[in-house]
């Protein structure tokens, strides 16, 4: 056997611990964060998958005929229409609560009173093998008196629900009458538009949260709305913040790597480190001062300037290092043939970088479009879908942080969804700007 | 072209590169450089000139003064600086050495097959948006953290007043169980800025050229033993540079802060589990509805701090990192 | 393997006090090399090698690039398989012991078969001193002990009148081949029995070059030395035996292979095989 060293247990057991201590703090470390994403993903998820029953296409319907109705600056404003309207409203909603129990317990009693059933031959058999006491013969009778109340609540129901079907029939085509006859379209019409019925969440904007809904169950989805309106933002805010940075960002790229090494071109770089390093928020006071202030308005322009900002250093640099990486053979072919130099660059140089440029531009998008401090200084959101960029805006990361915030649980439960959406966006976005290089590295 | 051959007096050179655009093109990309430096001039001007009227009102010995009450304009910047460096310290701590470990992980003890995939999903993670950690914080984390880890806390420590005790103490101004706090916010910002520290330490650790890892080996060295004397000591510099930028990301963080760390703009509590705030989310929170200017320009002003903050640390931090990975193969996010 | 029957030398600290004045081991192994078959993953880039090493000479390896002389000599203290995906099949024996032996830990092999690699390598962030006392200082020798060591070291090495005045300075201020030497103290620190050197001239100028060369030759009455080298003068200059490798190229994969061993005269002089001597008389490689 080949002597040890001196201290060589204490040094292996040492360098063992260590290790193993490494691969342990690594995978404690890395938990919370796949835990972060695993919520993001079911808890979201199961936001985006949520099927509304048969009958809410009708809910939905008559919600909307209620907005159209209640809306007191319209020419055809009728007061008596909208309380019929109301009324209908809360005829149908008490219908479909009622019909939604019903059915729920049509599909439940038969196997409590299996169940029921079960023990009651069970206490039935015990008196004729073990004699009765009066325990036993009071359990029988108790069974007995509950299985009487479940057959009898089984059979109410059976007589109910055609019962509640008729009237519903009626109620709805009251409304669809009243629809028709008021603004001339048909509550099915109304209700459902192509898939916008089953997908609320990625075409609808938001609604008013019910102010007293406590539960999940006081509320359904159709009183909820979707994120469109915050869709639509997002991609409207940072597009614009994109076309602002671009040129900036590329142009100034290019002055610092096709240019000689100056004392303004170490400024310049200078400058693209503060601006990196520069927290969101100071951007987006900035974007306050200089836009919000002067224009007295929140606006997604402003969202889009703050954001813009925070824009120009990725895609300076990346553009710089991706400049750099054209090989001088390139640019001296070309400039052999006698073109001028800025022709050179847009057209040779600028093309054989353009992966790396287009990298520079999608990690800038993934990095703004998650950006919620200046968002909340200069946007402000709004829960309609709107596409002009002069007006108060939503958009998603603003909607995550606004419905997460807010004590209704339906609402929350938009909030994990469109934090869903969000991250799936910016993910997807950083892994194409990899795959994007990945493919010019080869 | 025949012209390129002649030798061209310094008129006749600036003629023809007028004549071809090149000296257009190049005072357009200046144009545009200048434009990056006037971002930053903008920047610099708006938070000093929007702080002027806060800091002729109070100087900057309100920076360590307590209170904030808007209506009779009474305001004191120490709750919001403490609650930054109280969390941003948290977070640090905590992230700082997990991070280093995450990056040694990566870069030495991993199995080859995995290290680019896994690099690339903390790369991935360092990606998510802030808003959604704080968020998992408040649906996820606070429940857990208050049943576990908060009350079992505060019970055993009670009201002790003793400094370093007195940290860990049964908060004041709100029951332990609403969760919210600089501890909270501290642990919530150590998750986010994680990938951060982990994957700026892989960067430096594997730039450590291999003879120095073969140096140590040889002379019969362990494995963890090299990974300490060999590559980490060798990289000290750019893993405290990473420390120092995640520091500076949990400084300037706005949205997992405002979610978790609570409301207390008043006074500082001296526990970490009572609420407290943070610079840039009282400046989120109160800018937009700003009462009057002297609000608005003392909100300015704490930016202001902020901003002065964020930068030296970046300065600093972007200099070690720098003076690492400027040897062969240095290829540093920074 | 004339030694196989004596006892294994102790090398540990306890007796190691005793050699602090740099005679080096006081007894040496032959290292045998039997059926040695070092794979980059699947791909086995050397065919079975089998040579038998003298205890305190110099043996050389020379042979054109890509011949897997360097692989080789990794493999005989284990830093092969510090490579992704490399591995070691056959065995390499220091006396009588398997250095790939069941629970035998490659540090162990390591501390007492030293190496000095192609680019001198000085640790960055110790001092001189530091860089010379590494190995010993993570054995947890005494201060005192490790200070005598060093400067046994640092003048076995031919380095100590160079840098006796500046033993804190950072080890990386110095001239390459002054680095290359503090490498070797480093290594001769740890009183190994072996020396492997990897190329240990070729970033150097031929003043240092020439100096190290002395160096070794007056190193090896104490340890087995083992160089790679692609300089032949080298060979020739320096060493009892030399091992020539060739690259094998009737495989898809070129592989190495060793073929002809000998006494350095014999291999100079008079080749056994065609391919040395074409190799020798400069036709290939």
């Amino acid at each position: 056997m080949i002597n040890q060293s001196p201290n060589y247990l204490r040094r292996r057991v040492f360098d063992l611990f260590m290790r193993g201590m490494t691969i342990v703090a690594t995978l404690l470390a890395l938990v919370p964060l796949f835990l972060i994403i695993g919520y993001v993903f079911i808890r979201g998820g199961s936001g985006l998958i949520y099927f509304p029953d048969e009958y809410a296409r009708y809910e939905i319907g008559v919600e909307k005929l209620v907005t159209m109705l209640s809306d007191r600056q319209d020419p055809q404003y009728d007061r008596d229409l909208f309380t019929q309207a109301r009324n209908d409203q809360s005829s149908l909603e008490t219908n479909l609560s009622t019909t939604r129990r019903y059915q729920e317990r049509t599909k439940a009693i038969p196997g409590e009173l299996k169940d029921l059933r079960a023990s009651l031959n069970d206490v039935s058999e015990r008196i004729e093998n073990r004699g009765a006491t009066p325990e036993r013969e009071a359990e029988q009778a108790q069974l007995a008196s509950q299985i009487a109340t479940l057959e009898n609540e089984q059979a109410t129901i059976k007589a109910e629900l055609p019962q509640l079907a008729s009237e519903r029939t009626t109620l709805i085509s009251d409304i669809d009458e009243l629809a028709r006859s008021a603004r001339g379209v048909s509550l099915d019409d109304l209700g459902s538009v192509g898939l916008r019925h089953y997908f609320p969440f990625f075409t609808e904007s938001a609604k008013p949260a019910p102010v007293m809904a406590t539960s999940i169950q006081q509320i359904s989805i159709t009183q909820v709305g979707g994120v469109f309106h915050g869709i639509v933002g997002t991609f409207l805010i940072v597009g614009a913040s994109l076309l602002i940075a671009l040129p900036i960002g590329i142009l100034a790229g290019v002055f610092l790597s096709e240019y000689p090494s100056t004392q303004l071109s170490t400024f310049i770089r200078f400058s693209t480190d503060v601006l990196s390093a520069a927290p969101s928020i100071i951007v987006g006071v900035t974007a306050y001062v200089l836009v919000v202030q002067r224009t007295k308005e929140f606006s997604g322009l402003a969202g889009s300037v703050a954001l813009s900002v925070l824009m120009v250093p990725v895609i300076t640099r990346t553009t710089e290092e991706m400049l750099k990486l054209v090989p001088t053979t390139v640019r001296e072919a070309a400039f052999g043939l006698g073109s001028p130099k800025w022709w050179l660059t847009l057209t040779v140089v600028i093309p054989a970088a353009m992966s790396g440029i287009v990298t520079g531009a999608l990690l800038a998008f993934a990095r703004a479009a998650g950006e919620t401090a200046p968002l909340l200084l200069t946007i402000l959101g709004k829960n309609q879908v709107t596409w002009n960029l002069l007006e108060p805006m939503a958009a998603l990361p603003l909607i995550t942080y606004k419905y997460t915030e807010n004590p209704s649980p339906i609402q929350n439960d938009l909030a994990w969804t469109s934090a869903l959406v969000l991250t799936m966006l910016v993910l997807l976005v950083n892994i194409m700007a990899r795959w994007v290089t990945r493919k010019r590295t080869r | 072209m025949a012209s390129q051959a002649e030798p061209l007096s310094g008129l006749k050179t600036f003629q023809r590169r007028i004549e071809h655009g090149d000296l257009p093109f190049r005072y357009l990309t200046m144009f545009f450089g200048l434009l990056v430096i006037l971002l930053v001039v903008a920047i610099g001007w708006v938070v000093w000139d929007g702080s002027a009227e806060a800091r002729a009102e109070f100087g900057f010995g309100f920076l360590f003064q307590e209170g904030w009450n808007p209506v009779n304009n009474n305001y004191g910047a120490w709750p919001a600086i403490y609650g930054t460096l109280a969390s941003s310290g948290i977070a640090l701590l905590i992230a700082g050495p997990l991070g280093v470990l995450i990056g040694v992980f990566l870069s030495e003890l991993c199995p080859f097959s995995l290290r680019m995939p896994l690099s690339f999903l903390v790369e991935l993670l360092a990606a998510i948006p802030s808003v959604i950690y704080g968020m998992w914080g408040i649906f996820v984390f606070i429940p857990f953290f208050v049943k576990y880890i908060a009350i079992p806390i505060t019970d055993l420590v009670g009201n002790a007043t003793t400094f370093p005790l007195s940290l860990l103490s049964a908060p004041q101004t709100a029951p332990v169980t609403s969760g919210r706090g600089i501890m909270i916010a501290g642990i919530i910002l150590a998750i986010m800025i994680l990938p951060t520290i982990a994957a700026i330490s892989r960067d430096v650790l594997v730039v450590v050229p291999n003879h120095q890892r073969e140096a140590l080996l040889a002379v019969g060295a362990t494995r963890w033993e090299m990974i300490w004397k060999g590559v980490i000591s060798y990289a000290r510099a750019g893993i405290v540079g990473g420390m120092m930028l995640g520091l500076g990301r949990a400084l300037g963080e706005t949205m997992a802060a405002l979610m978790v760390i609570g409301s207390l703009k008043k006074t500082v509590e001296s526990s970490l589990f009572a609420p407290g705030i943070s610079a840039a989310a009282l400046v989120a929170s109160e800018l937009p509805n700003a009462d009057s200017s002297l609000h608005a320009s003392t909100l300015i002003l704490i930016a202001l701090v902020l901003f002065g903050i964020t930068l030296l640390l970046n300065a600093a931090a972007r200099l070690l990192v720098w003076h690492v990975s400027r040897g062969p193969g240095g290829n540093v996010r920074a | 393997m004339a030694d196989a029957t004596k006892p294994t030398p102790d090398v540990t600290g306890s007796t190691g006090a005793a050699r602090t004045n740099g005679r080096g081991p006081a007894e040496t192994n032959n290292v045998t090399l039997e059926d040695l078959k070092p794979y980059y993953g699947s791909f086995q880039a050397v065919h079975a090698v089998n040579a038998t090493i003298e205890p305190r000479s110099v043996t050389a390896m020379i042979g054109p690039s890509g011949c897997g002389k360097s692989t080789v000599l990794r493999c005989i203290n284990r830093m092969h398989e510090n490579i992704p995906g490399a591995r070691v099949e056959g065995r390499v024996l220091l006396g009588e012991q398997n250095v790939y032996g069941r629970g035998i830990a490659p540090q162990t092999i390591r501390r007492r078969i030293g190496m000095v690699f192609q680019q001198p390598n000085p640790l960055k962030m110790l001092s001189i001193a530091g860089n010379v006392a590494v190995g010993l200082r993570l054995e947890g020798h005494r201060e005192s002990e490790i200070k005598e060591k060093v400067e046994a070291s640092l003048k076995g090495a031919a380095l100590w009148d160079e840098v006796k005045d500046k033993l804190n300075d950072s080890g990386m201020a110095l001239s390459g081949g002054q680095q290359q030497r503090l490498c070797i103290a480093r290594a001769i620190a740890m009183e190994p029995e072996v020396l492997l050197l990897d190329e240990p001239c070729s970033a150097l100028d031929p003043i240092s070059t020439y100096k190290i060369e002395e160096l070794l030759v007056e190193l090896k009455k104490r340890y087995t030395i083992v160089i790679v080298t692609h300089n032949m003068q080298q060979a020739a200059r320096i060493s009892d035996r030399t091992m020539v490798f060739m690259v094998d190229i009737t495989d898809k994969k070129p592989k190495g292979m060793l073929v002809e061993y000998g006494e350095t005269a014999q291999v100079f002089t008079n080749p056994q095989d065609k391919r040395t001597q074409d190799y020798i008389s400069g036709e290939i490689g």
